[in-house]
């Protein structure tokens, strides 16, 4: 299902005009109170707005929520208290077809999800992550046109969540569905979606391929967003025994998980670069030695300029952070780099 | 392990309730001493055992039946009466806010007057006769149960409203499926306190406006200054609104086990 907004406006959305490629799925990233929420409504049915809505080119503005045919998944789990796992599963079946049909066929989704043995439970004998897998299982038993998830593993723990987003990926890709996938988290966002979206204020300011946003300039409110990515160019890269690559970066090697293709620039967010007060010359991979040459702070963080070799990196630590360190422009430092933060394109 | 387990919740209720019936033998101990010793006048407080004999006494002789038997149904005619309306009202209400705002001032108007407050009126409007303690058993159950209806209603999380919408249910199918149910325990509780309400409603009628029913055998008693047949009137009155608030206990807890 391709999906098509053309000036989408209402209350909060500004002219968001948006294309999503059929079996697609798309992240929307955006501060708090940006209008994701309030676009996953719009194009579900459930918020008023103008302008248009396209599903597979046909406009579907004339078209009430329950004949949408959208999938949605809220940010609290939203499985019928009073309904057991099975009448929850088949209740959107149950909309259109004959009960026992839509009984079975819940049965059958139960048994391919490995959640058959929670059929005659209520919800509230479950743990949250069983819950959301049986939200996603009944999200997905009516087949829909398309799925919205607004954060749905944001009331999971960490690790629940990871299994669930890799179980979800592979099932909406296996099923080919269409989704829009709502989060905060850019790594969330990397690790489920084949393109992403920002949202700010209403407005749609970016879209592209997952890591585009990391390498491209942007409006200062998208980049205040992103937080201003380091931006590394590769001169040389050579493949180590172990698997690993090492990217020659100006005077600092890098070493980077397998790739494939081709690479040439390297994005890190002054976040995720680490720094701590050198004690000793360090041994360790993506640990090299910079010079501080300018400290500034910004509600309650600080942004470390680094001179390491030729390059220049930015570097963001909170204020107790700081406070422990004790650093000064002048100090020499221990710089840290994350294998798993490190975009390429 | 589990089955273990519940023996040992079951030996635990039963400690509970062992426990609850000690302090009632004890008060009805004392009673009985109170009712045979000389400091209280017999006419006054009989003893609880004279209570038993005089109830053995009513219920042989039919009048504590044929009483009763009245009061009882007039409670079930005005009170499902009363109840049904009240919850379609209630639920209609607190479904379609434009109906709501048409009918909730009117509502919130009658809602406070006591129910007893309506029998001068309903005495000069219907006479005395069994259409008088139906309709104030009727006014009395009504306005309290479409009150919490409305309120159970409107309070569902809109988010289980919206998530059935997107599954492709219509208004109706939602009403039914979703809201109602979720509306339930707040619907049972003002059922549960009507019923009870119902009972002590009916009394008073019976005292002051109808020559029969329990609450009618109890001022005869009291014309005759006869203590025993009103403690046992008193008696049967608070084993019935047990028995009434256990009943929508026990069918609330039959039709929301999910709770």
């Amino acid at each position: 299902m391709e999906i098509k907004t053309k000036n989408l406006s209402n209350f909060i959305l500004k002219n968001v005009n948006l294309d999503i490629k059929d079996g697609e799925i798309f992240a929307l990233l955006g501060p708090n109170g940006a209008g994701k929420t309030t676009l996953l409504n719009t194009i579900s049915g459930l918020s008023p707005y103008y302008g248009n809505i396209f599903f597979n080119g046909s406009s579907i503005n004339d078209l009430p929520a329950e004949k949408r045919g959208a999938g949605y998944l809220f940010q609290e789990i939203c499985l019928f208290p009073h309904m057991t796992v099975l009448e929850n599963t088949a209740y959107p079946l149950k909309t259109k077809m004959d009960k026992t049909i839509a009984n079975e066929k819940a049965t059958e989704i139960l048994k391919s999800m490995n959640l058959l043995k929670f059929a005659n439970l209520y919800p509230g004998r479950l743990s949250g992550g069983e819950k959301q897998k049986i939200a996603i299982a009944r999200a997905l038993s009516a087949k829909p046109r398309i799925l919205l998830l607004d954060e749905p593993f944001k009331s999971i723990d960490i690790n629940t969540a990871a299994h669930l987003r890799e179980e979800l990926k592979n099932l909406l890709k296996k099923l080919k569905v269409t989704a829009i996938y709502v989060t905060h988290s850019f790594s969330h966002a990397e690790e489920m979606a084949d393109r992403s979206g920002i949202l700010i204020d209403g407005k749609l300011l970016h879209t592209g391929a997952k890591h585009e946003m990391f390498f491209k300039s942007h409006k200062n409110e998208v980049s205040n967003f992103i937080g201003s990515p380091n931006i590394l160019n590769i001169d040389s890269l050579k493949t180590l025994d172990s698997g690993l690559c090492e990217a020659q970066c100006g005077d600092i090697k890098i070493v980077l998980p397998p790739s494939g293709g081709t690479m040439g620039k390297l994005a890190i967010l002054s976040k995720d670069i680490g720094i701590a007060p050198r004690n000793e010359s360090s041994t360790k991979f993506n640990q090299f030695e910079g010079n501080i040459i300018d400290i500034s702070e910004k509600d309650f963080h600080f942004k470390i300029k680094i001179a390491a070799g030729k390059n220049i990196l930015f570097s963001e630590i909170s204020k107790p952070v700081f406070d422990n360190f004790k650093i000064k422009t002048g100090n020499k430092i221990n710089v840290t780099l994350n294998l798993n933060n490190i975009r390429m394109n | 392990m589990v089955k273990h387990k519940l023996k040992s919740a079951r030996a635990s209720n039963l400690n509970d309730a062992k426990l609850g019936f000690i302090p009632i033998m004890a008060f009805l101990i004392i009673w009985e001493i109170a009712g045979r010793s000389d400091f209280v006048s017999r006419g006054l407080l009989p003893p609880f055992t004279e209570i038993l004999s005089q109830f053995y006494e009513l219920v042989k002789t039919g009048i504590l039946i044929e009483n009763l038997g009245k009061s009882v149904i007039r409670v079930l005619a005005g009170f499902s009466m009363g109840a049904l309306l009240g919850i379609a009202v209630g639920t209609v209400m607190g479904w379609n806010k434009y109906i709501d705002k048409i009918f909730s001032p009117l509502i919130s108007v009658l809602y406070p007057i006591p129910a007893l407050g309506w029998l001068p009126i309903l005495m000069l409007y219907i006479g005395i006769g069994e259409a008088l303690p139906i309709t104030i058993i009727f006014i009395c159950s009504f306005f309290p149960v479409c009150y919490n209806t409305i309120c159970g209603i409107k309070n569902v999380d809109k988010n289980y409203i919206f998530a059935a919408k997107t599954m492709g249910a219509s208004s109706m199918t939602i009403l039914k499926t979703i809201v109602f149910p979720l509306a339930l325990p707040t619907v049972f509780t003002g059922l549960r306190l009507e019923a009870g309400m119902a009972w002590r409603v009916i009394i008073a009628a019976e005292m002051v406006a109808i020559p029969t029913g329990i609450g009618a055998l109890m001022m005869k008693a009291e014309n005759l200054i006869r203590m025993d047949i009103i403690i046992v009137c008193l008696l049967v009155l608070s084993v019935m609104t047990f028995m009434f608030e256990r009943f929508f206990m026990k069918l609330e807890a039959n039709l929301t086990k999910w709770k």
